[in-house]
């Protein structure tokens, strides 16, 4: 699908990625946990080529990323950044549309097919009342929306989501990442999604990689046997001894007591 | 409502078109047209009027306010900034000094003059985007910046080529020049530019959707599959060669570029495939009233940059004012 091997990224001088590897599963949500600065959003946009690196190779289907074409790798890479920015007023299903850009003749643009496409992705995800409107007129939550029908529509193998619930309400962060997983697990896709909360991981990820001191220290798989008590070391790792974390009816629950902070 | 809009602007462009045919300081009416046109008038004054002053003014007119707005309307998309202006990359102040150099030192014959400010034009805009490579980062501040920095050199060029121009004869016609005015329009200066604005406007048509797509941002236009480098480069040349070319024809012509796409998406709703159209047919409609009125409101020609700006700035305000509200994502 998607394999990552040996990435390092420099910034500003400054190391963020060192030596990072992992490969990405068809079917398979892998949230991305770290601390502010980890290296999260870094990781995606070396992925995607925004950024230059310094060491490491990416593949696709077994194709070197660098070796393809935008077009070509915008079939194997959909990505959803943190926040919209649009610089026009589009609506919202033209938006959508431009999903197909990579399927188009050099010289052509969305038409009515990929416009109808765009409305029913739009109603599969309970979003039909958006149509019409202006998309920088509506929530953050309802762009959001917008965004993984674009990238339905992009029908790309792997999709790369930068924060994708940070700024939304529970219901909106519940109702968002249950939609993605059951298209990840549909479509068989690949999924890396960076995020904050590892309630939320725990509950929608199938497999979590952890980000810290620039190199995974942990990536597990759901299924796989003793996932929770890595995860909650992991974790302890990361946070420090003022975090507790415990399971409740199979999700994660996690506790803060600021007293016990710096005690070790 | 679109198709409405552009009925709208067809008869707007063909009224403002008539009205250019027929008002000026020698009147024709509807029915000399009538004569002129099917031949009973020839050899008259009025038809030599029509056929040698007014129609190649008026085409010219009409040609370089869509090349002018089609150019804003770019290069607003590009830059993500409903402020920008034609000129942003500096191609304004480097046609100026173009045009000064050949009004200096090649006696200032019209050749000289536009082939001049066109190549002045094209070079600032080169030297910008070397410019901004060479600052590196990020892509919006840096081409903006090195316009700024590109337009201030211009500026000082033009202004030491103006402190040694002879005030009594060469200042006057600098002058003049960088007021701009259609008086000295022909089928020649025609001839010249239209091949040149007719290419790079055919070019855009064909890229207006990568353009459309680039309005996401950089990132996520080269995300969805636009080979961001090639696209951006060939718009930005194609709207300078755009600009450059009626620069180099009527002198600085100014907020035309900034002002019409404004209009047109505050006036007729925002609607990128649409709104690249309709910036043609009004920047063309409007730059033809605008010279209408020019040659017609006192007894000598204005320049033509003193009506535009006039307003364009008042539109502007307007503008601002009436999106205090919010209204506008920009």
């Amino acid at each position: 699908m998607l394999s990552v091997e040996n990435l390092t990224v420099y910034r500003g001088g400054r190391l963020v990625l060192d030596g990072v590897s992992f490969t990405l599963n068809p079917g398979e949500v892998t949230a991305v946990l770290g601390l502010n600065g980890a290296g999260k959003t870094t990781l995606l946009k070396a992925i995607l080529g925004f950024l230059p690196r310094q060491g490491g190779t990416l593949a696709a289907g077994g194709r070197p990323l660098d070796r393809l074409s935008p077009a070509e790798r915008a079939k194997k890479l959909a990505y959803v950044p943190q926040r919209y920015d649009g610089g026009f007023r589009y609506t919202v299903e033209d938006f959508v549309s431009m999903g197909a850009t990579a399927y188009l003749g050099a010289f052509s643009q969305p038409g009515r097919k990929e416009l109808a496409r765009a409305e029913e992705l739009l109603r599969d995800l309970d979003c039909g009342h958006l149509v019409g409107r202006p998309m920088d007129k509506l929530s953050g939550g309802e762009q959001r929306m917008a965004y993984l029908a674009r990238a339905m529509l992009q029908n790309a193998g792997c999709l790369l989501l930068d924060e994708p619930v940070s700024s939304l309400d529970l219901s909106r962060q519940h109702g968002f990442l249950g939609r993605l997983r059951d298209y990840v697990h549909r479509q068989r896709a690949g999924c890396l999604l960076t995020i904050h909360a590892p309630e939320l991981a725990y509950a929608y990820a199938d497999r979590i990689l952890i980000l810290h001191d620039h190199r995974i220290l942990m990536d597990g798989a759901r299924d796989g046997a003793g996932f929770g008590e890595a995860l909650g070391q992991a974790l302890g790792a990361l946070y420090g001894p003022a975090l507790r974390v415990d399971t409740l009816d199979g999700a994660l629950v996690l506790g803060w007591s600021p007293a016990d902070h710096g005690t070790g | 409502m679109k198709k409405r809009s552009f009925v709208g602007l067809w008869l707007l462009l063909a009224a403002s078109f008539l009205l250019s045919c027929l008002w000026g300081r020698y009147p024709l009416s509807p029915a000399d047209l009538g004569e002129i046109l099917s031949g009973r008038a020839a050899g008259t004054m009025k038809a030599n009027v029509f056929w040698n002053i007014r129609l190649s003014r008026t085409c010219l007119t009409a040609l370089c306010g869509a090349a002018l707005s089609l150019a804003g309307f770019v290069y607003q998309g590009l830059f993500r900034n409903p402020l920008v202006s034609p000129d942003v990359l500096g191609v304004s102040g480097g046609a100026s000094v173009g045009a000064i150099c050949a009004i200096l030192f090649w006696g200032g014959s019209l050749g000289a003059l536009q082939l001049f400010s066109f190549a002045g034009g094209l070079l600032t805009v080169a030297l910008s985007l070397l410019l901004a490579r060479a600052i590196g980062g990020n892509r919006y501040f840096n081409l903006i910046i090195s316009g700024i920095i590109l337009g201030a050199l211009a500026n000082a060029a033009i202004m030491a080529l103006k402190y040694m121009a002879d005030p009594t004869q060469e200042l006057a016609v600098i002058d003049y020049w960088l007021m701009g005015s259609f008086h000295l329009a022909s089928w020649e200066k025609l001839r010249s530019a239209a091949p040149l604005i007719l290419l790079a406007g055919a070019v855009l048509v064909v890229l207006r959707y990568r353009l459309k797509v680039l309005t996401l941002g950089d990132e996520e236009a080269a995300s969805l599959g636009v080979a961001v480098g090639p696209a951006r480069l060939a718009c930005v040349a194609c709207a300078t060669v755009l600009t450059a070319a009626s620069v180099s024809v009527s002198g600085i012509v100014s907020w035309v570029g900034l002002i019409v796409p404004h209009l047109v998406r505050t006036v007729l709703g925002d609607d990128f495939e649409a709104n690249f159209f309709q910036s043609i047919l009004c920047g063309a409609a409007l730059l033809l009233i605008a010279d209408t009125l020019a040659r017609s409101l006192l007894p000598s020609e204005i320049p033509i940059s003193i009506l535009t700006s006039l307003i364009g700035a008042a539109f502007l305000a307007a503008f601002l004012i009436h999106r205090k509200g919010g209204e506008r994502p920009c």
